[in-house]
């Protein structure tokens, strides 16, 4: 499948500069590891030491914030977007 | 007698710099990612470590303090490697998803750097010491400190249980020292396999913990070149070594005295530097642990001249500052005459050109100051 992933303003220059990102992959997780594998530095961002979704990022999908637990078992289809955020917190 | 500071927020990194340390001209890079340490290495390149409770841990790197690159590789533990539940607790708050209550063990921050002979160490929390031979390129664990025998007992400071401290000897590489809040301080004489505790003299923190790995180390400081001959800000007051940490002893003549929480009275403090042209430390007392500000709000920096016995400088600082100063803070420019830097938790950045005789704000309106590192050019 392949997907946008759009990036929150502070991984960009991580990963070349660009708003939305091209990415393959079945599932939410699967396209953030093609991400990370075409960018090591931002594979970082994206995953713990434990090969788990980082524990605060949400994506953005078909109108649902899809948590990094569910993140596996999200299915996506070619063509779709993806809005990657982190959870909300502070004031 | 050009300077610059790379001054760690959680904002970003401010980059002072000056050819006169009296004019500095002020930038703001790493816009957005908590900057907690900073380090040189023998290409002149500076290392920012960064940390972002969503986006974790990584380093940076830059030729000219201006464009900085991230590396594709960052300190990380093992994924078998088993966490500290009372440092989960502590670092828990931004844990949404409960991925802490699994057990592992994770790198949260970095809290120091370190070059020396020909590598890169970063310390970290949950504690643990890693190492770069290839300048960044990739890290190694080092696994006889990061699975200590004792490692067990080690109990987290109020900050978590962090490695802070990295010192090195200049004419030994095989002889290292980490300081750990709050499991003391240890040393490796063999390049890192074995590490010994070195807290004899020191009081631990509290009366329960461990004699042995229970002290609440807040900074170490020495002159590589003169490895041996260390001052130590612990939680319970201020010490000195002259044989390398094997003994240490109170050093507090002149310092300030506070009443901590337990009734226990020292000098408390975090931020600690030495000017290796003189050997003189420096240490920002506070007034306890309570408190945590400067004694009636006057800032003051002390300087031992004589190894044994302290003196207060204030001329330049303010008599109203009701703010701590962190212990990766403070730093000299190793110069001559020594220059001497230091951040508070509101975001200001003093200086003196003159080994602390005089002070002046170098910066204000920055975020809370959470490292300083000075580098002459």
């Amino acid at each position: 499948m392949s997907v946008r992933v759009q990036m929150p303003p502070i991984l960009r220059p991580v990963a070349g500069g660009e708003r939305w990102m091209d990415a393959e992959g079945a599932t939410i997780a699967a396209v953030l590891a093609d991400l990370a594998k075409k960018h090591p530095a931002l594979g970082l961002h994206l995953f713990d030491e434990h090969g788990a979704v980082r524990r605060n990022i949400v994506c953005l999908h078909d109108g649902q914030a899809i948590r990094s637990k569910e993140a596996a078992a999200r299915a996506v289809r070619s063509g779709d977007d993806i809005v990657l955020t982190n959870a909300l917190a502070g004031g | 007698m050009a300077v610059s500071l790379v001054v760690g927020t959680p904002k970003g990194a401010a980059i002072l710099t000056s050819k006169d340390r009296k004019s500095w001209s002020e930038n703001f890079v790493l816009q957005g990612w908590p900057v907690t340490a900073s380090a040189r290495d023998d290409k002149g390149r500076i290392y920012a470590a960064v940390n972002s409770p969503n986006y974790g841990v990584a380093l940076f790197v830059s030729d000219d303090l201006q464009n900085w690159k991230q590396l594709e590789s960052a300190p990380r533990y093992k994924p078998e490697d088993r966490g500290n539940p009372e440092h989960h607790r502590i670092v828990s708050q931004m844990d949404f998803e409960g991925v802490l209550k699994g057990g592992g063990r994770f790198v949260d921050q970095i809290w120091t750097m370190h070059w020396a002979h020909g590598a890169l160490y970063a310390g970290v929390s949950e504690a643990g010491l890693f190492i770069s031979r290839d300048y960044g390129a990739s890290w190694q664990p080092v696994d006889g400190f990061n699975n200590h025998p004792t490692r067990d007992s080690w109990v987290p400071g109020f900050g978590g249980l962090g490695a802070h401290t990295i010192l090195s000897d200049a004419k030994n590489p095989n002889r290292m020292w980490v300081g750990v809040s709050a499991a003391g301080f240890f040393r490796t004489d063999d390049g890192g396999k074995t590490w010994a505790p070195k807290n004899k003299g020191v009081d631990p923190a509290v009366e329960a913990a461990p004699a042995t790995t229970g002290q609440c180390v807040h900074h170490v400081a020495h002159d590589p070149a003169n490895a041996n001959l260390m001052f130590r800000q612990e939680h319970r007051g201020v010490h000195r070594s002259d044989d390398g940490g094997d003994t240490w002893r109170v050093m507090e003549d002149g310092l300030p005295v506070a009443e901590l929480s337990d009734g226990h009275r020292c000098s408390f403090g975090f931020a600690m530097v030495v000017d290796r042209k003189t050997g003189k430390p420096f240490v920002v007392p506070l007034n306890g642990d309570n408190f945590r500000f400067p004694r009636d709000g006057q800032l003051a920096v002390y300087r031992s001249d004589d190894g044994k016995s302290w003196a207060a400088h204030t001329s330049g600082l303010p008599g109203k500052c009701y703010t701590a100063i962190l212990r990766g803070s403070m730093a000299a420019d190793q110069l001559d005459p020594g220059g001497i830097y230091f951040g508070t938790a509101s975001g200001a950045i003093y200086g003196s050109a003159d080994l602390g005789e005089s002070w002046r704000e170098i910066a204000t309106g920055l975020p809370r100051i959470l490292s300083v590192e000075a580098y002459a050019a």
